[in-house]
């Protein structure tokens, strides 16, 4: 799982949760995929971000270099920036680990890459 | 040629390089058949056009590029995968010139199909995330969530293509969806027929009596969860459409509403699904159907018809 999908992960269905988001990453096992530097995607994605999110889960997971969490200005034109954002966002992977509901603690697993967010029946408003 | 067939395999074997074993896969996955061929088809008649007409309006990317920025396409109930991979391949691809790419989501309740979908995705050299989960409920909510340029417009959700050949066969006693897909069975073996729908994890036919129940919980879903421009394509058998379409017209009937009889059959407005229906209404339309084996499968398009003000 990479930190663009996590940032649209929510716990947001579970029996008495108001808003579920973002679910906190516990990373044991990351690994890093290089990717072709798409600038036009990174560039047109960021605006799409929760960014403040997408920056604590680096954190998180203990890959933050250095990016701050307010978006810079001017980013559009700062390839060194959006080269940073591309491998944090689609180059390092969780591959096993757990997702954390912000509310209740619910654990939500990360095996073989794959996060488990199904819900028990008890578990459903 | 927009979209070419992707490679699967159909070993019941998945092996992923990270774990340096092999797991059993069989025979709980749904095979790729002549529904997802169908879903395929209607890819290549309608996809290159959505993204120019629809998608491209709020993801034009600024300055000399004229492409449409990345878009978020989800899966819902992958199994192989198939479709997953046919569009991101079209989008590096042969649509590679209208397009800047795309972030791919592939969900199943099925440990053993997210994996099947990010085999088939490895084959044919596209990235995917599989999530383990049930439709859309693991998805962030709009209202929720701070992103930087949605301070004065209506809010939209993040999903510019939906995908989704649901469980679409009635239950024999309207079963409700439960658990994973097993495979394709044949229906005019009786007996392996009555032992397999026993199986409580017969999903693909747990679809209620009108086998469009799981699609109509999507339909709530993806409602709210649709970019402004996104697009959701959806396969229904003949009396899935039927049931969408009575439905539609009782809510209608039942709030007084005079437009029942405008519609036309192959286009329908659609004005109960998500939290602000009324607001918001959805339009189904029929892109391409054919005679399978005795049943008529459609392909649909649902969306939000365009302002031009």
């Amino acid at each position: 799982m990479k930190l663009l999908t996590h940032n649209l992960l929510s716990s947001k269905s579970l029996k008495g949760v108001k808003v579920g988001y973002p679910l906190r990453i516990v990373a044991k096992d990351v690994k890093i995929n290089e990717s072709k530097f798409n600038k036009e995607f990174v560039k047109k994605i960021i605006p799409k971000l929760d960014w403040q999110v997408f920056i604590n889960a680096a954190v998180q997971i203990g890959h933050n270099n250095d990016l701050s969490d307010e978006l810079i200005d001017d980013y559009e034109n700062n390839d060194e920036f959006l080269k940073k954002v591309h491998h944090l966002l689609v180059e390092i992977e969780i591959i096993n680990g757990e997702l954390i509901c912000p509310e209740t603690d619910r654990v939500f697993p990360i095996s073989d890459g794959i996060p488990n967010l199904l819900l028990n029946v008890n578990e459903v408003p | 040629m927009i979209i070419n067939t992707p490679t699967y395999s159909i070993s019941d074997h998945v092996s992923l390089d990270e774990n340096n074993g092999e797991f059993d896969t069989s025979p709980s996955v749904y095979e790729p058949a002549e529904d997802t061929f169908l879903m395929l088809d209607v890819f290549e008649l309608d996809l290159e056009q959505v993204i120019k007409n629809r998608l491209s309006k709020t993801n034009m990317t600024v300055g000399s590029s004229t492409k449409c920025g990345p878009l978020m396409v989800v899966e819902l109930g992958s199994g192989f995968g198939i479709l997953t991979a046919a569009i991101s391949k079209a989008l590096s691809d042969t649509l590679s010139s209208i397009a800047v790419g795309a972030h791919c989501i592939a969900v199943d309740m099925n440990p053993t199909a997210c994996l099947k979908t990010i085999m088939t995705c490895k084959l044919n050299d596209v990235e995917v995330d599989a999530v383990r989960g049930d439709l859309l409920t693991w998805m962030r909510r709009p209202e929720t969530t701070n992103i930087s340029n949605d301070s004065n417009k209506e809010v939209f959700g993040p999903i510019d293509i939906l995908l989704f050949n649901p469980p679409y066969v009635r239950g024999p006693k309207g079963e409700l969806a439960p658990t994973p897909r097993v495979t394709k069975i044949d229906t005019n073996d009786e007996a392996k027929y009555q032992k397999l729908v026993a199986v409580e994890d017969a999903a693909w036919l747990g679809g209620g009596p009108d086998g469009v129940d799981v699609l109509k919980r999507a339909l709530h879903q993806a409602a709210d969860l649709l970019s402004e421009y996104g697009v959701f394509y959806a396969l229904m058998i003949d009396y899935n459409y039927d049931a969408l379409v009575r439905d539609e017209m009782q809510a209608r009937r039942e709030r007084a509403d005079q437009n029942i009889y405008y519609d036309d059959l192959n286009n329908i407005e659609l004005t109960t699904f998500g939290s602000s229906p009324a607001n918001r209404p959805l339009v189904c339309t029929r892109i391409l159907s054919r005679n399978i084996i005795g049943e008529r499968l459609a392909v649909y398009r649902i969306y939000r018809p365009i302002d031009f003000n």
